[in-house]
Order: structure tokens, then C-alpha cells, then sequence
């Protein structure tokens, strides 16, 4: 009598079927996981406008390479979203 | 189905065509006396082979189907990880090359600056109060900061 249900349990598994096929989202290039530095401030006692001038171009180039950071960082995810999703 | 990994396949097949000829022959044993008797467990004997071949060639079926499925998938899988590769490469580059640009106009501008610093500062005198304006703007923006 005991037999009865494990063959009734084999029978019932007897249908289960996995499907080993594993898939991760690819990891984020080492040179867009940096963050963007902080803004330079005009050292105190500053007098010279060629020194204000160079900070704030020192600023400009940096919102502009964090600018660049952030379209990559779009461009990335978006291309490779596209590419995990037609795998069907 | 965990069975078919133990046994082949053709068992299968050959339990279904012996379950046929089973019931069969069950048919015809009415007609001799002497094993008349086997009828009706042959007859069951071949329902059971039957039932057991037709679900696991079904089950063959669907096993190769899977597996096909399977194959397919991992094909699709390594080309997709091969574009994937590609464009990192691709975003990388284009990455570094404006990362590049913004350094050589940086380089330029402070260059120029530095040519034209004594007319620039020969008519321009910062106050301190300038400073801290511009200063406020440039530190980390936070709640306390405002």
C-alpha cells in the first residue's frame, strides 16, 4: 500500500521538465561605474579674474565630461536592453 | 521527464509496439483452450504497455522538442552576447573620444586664458563677494546648503 504513492508522485513528476538556459544582464563597463567629480571652488582671496576664469572653465569641463558619462551610460543601457529582449 | 534519462528510447517504442501485439493476441487466445485463461491478463499487460508507450513517446517528443528549443536559445544567447560585447566596446570608445574632445578645448581655453591674463586682469579687480557668490553654486547642492 505504501508503494502506491510514490509511484502515484513518480507518475505526477513524470511531466516536470526545466529548461537550463541561464541569462544575466551584461555588467557596466568599469569606465562608465565612475561618478562625477564635485564642481572646483574659487579658492578664497582671489583677486585675479584670469584665476575666476580658469575655475569656471575647469567647471565647464567637467559638466561637460559628466555630460558625456551620463549620454554613454543611455546609450549603453539602451543598446543592450534592445539586445536582451530579442533573445525570445 | 526523469525517466528517459535512465532508460533509451527505442524501450519505449518497443513497449508500445509489444502492447499492441499484446491485445492482439489476447483477441485470438479465446480460441485455444488450454491458455485461454491468459486472456484478460494479456489483454491488460498490453493496455499497460500501450498506455506506458504512447505517454512516454509523447514524452520522447516533447523531450527533443525542449532540447531543441534549448540549442536554439543558446545560439541566440551567445550572438547576443557576442552584439553585446561589441557595443560595449563601441559606447566605450565613443565615450573616451568626447571624454577626449573636452580635454584638448579645456586644455585650449586655459591656454588662451593664460596668454591673455595680464589684459584681462589689468581692468578686472574680483571682490571677495564674487567669489562667495560663485562659490555657492559650485559646492554639492543640499537641503542644508540652501
Amino acid at each position: 500500500m505504501k508503494i502506491i504513492p510514490v509511484i502515484l508522485v513518480c507518475v505526477a513528476l513524470a511531466g516536470c521538465v526545466t529548461t537550463p538556459v541561464d541569462r544575466n544582464f551584461p555588467d557596466v563597463p568599469p569606465a562608465l561605474q565612475k561618478t562625477c567629480p564635485e564642481l572646483l571652488t574659487v579658492p578664497q582671496g582671489t583677486t585675479r579674474f584670469s584665476d575666476v576664469l580658469t575655475i569656471v572653465t575647469e567647471n565647464y569641463a567637467l559638466y561637460n565630461e559628466c555630460r558625456a558619462l551620463n549620454q554613454a551610460w543611455q546609450q549603453w543601457y539602451s543598446e543592450q536592453r534592445t539586445i536582451f529582449e530579442s533573445v525570445q | 521527464m526523469w525517466i528517459l534519462n535512465f532508460l533509451p528510447d527505442w524501450i519505449f517504442h518497443a513497449a508500445l509496439v509489444l502492447g499492441v501485439l499484446a491485445i492482439v493476441i489476447s483477441m485470438f487466445l479465446q480460441q485455444f483452450p488450454l491458455i485461454k485463461r491468459y486472456q484478460t491478463p494479456l489483454w491488460l499487460l498490453g493496455l499497460i504497455l500501450c498506455i506506458a508507450g504512447v505517454w512516454y513517446s509523447g514524452g520522447i517528443a516533447k523531450d527533443r522538442e525542449y532540447q531543441q528549443r534549448i540549442s536554439d536559445l543558446q545560439v541566440q544567447i551567445a550572438q547576443a552576447e557576442k552584439r553585446a560585447a561589441e557595443a560595449n566596446a563601441r559606447v566605450e570608445y565613443v565615450y573616451r573620444d568626447r571624454v577626449e574632445v573636452v580635454e584638448k578645448i579645456r586644455y585650449k581655453v586655459i591656454s588662451a586664458i593664460r596668454e591673455s591674463s595680464n589684459a584681462l586682469d589689468a581692468n578686472c579687480q574680483v571682490i571677495p563677494e564674487a567669489v562667495d557668490i560663485l562659490n555657492q553654486s559650485a559646492r554639492p547642492q543640499t537641503q542644508e546648503s540652501q
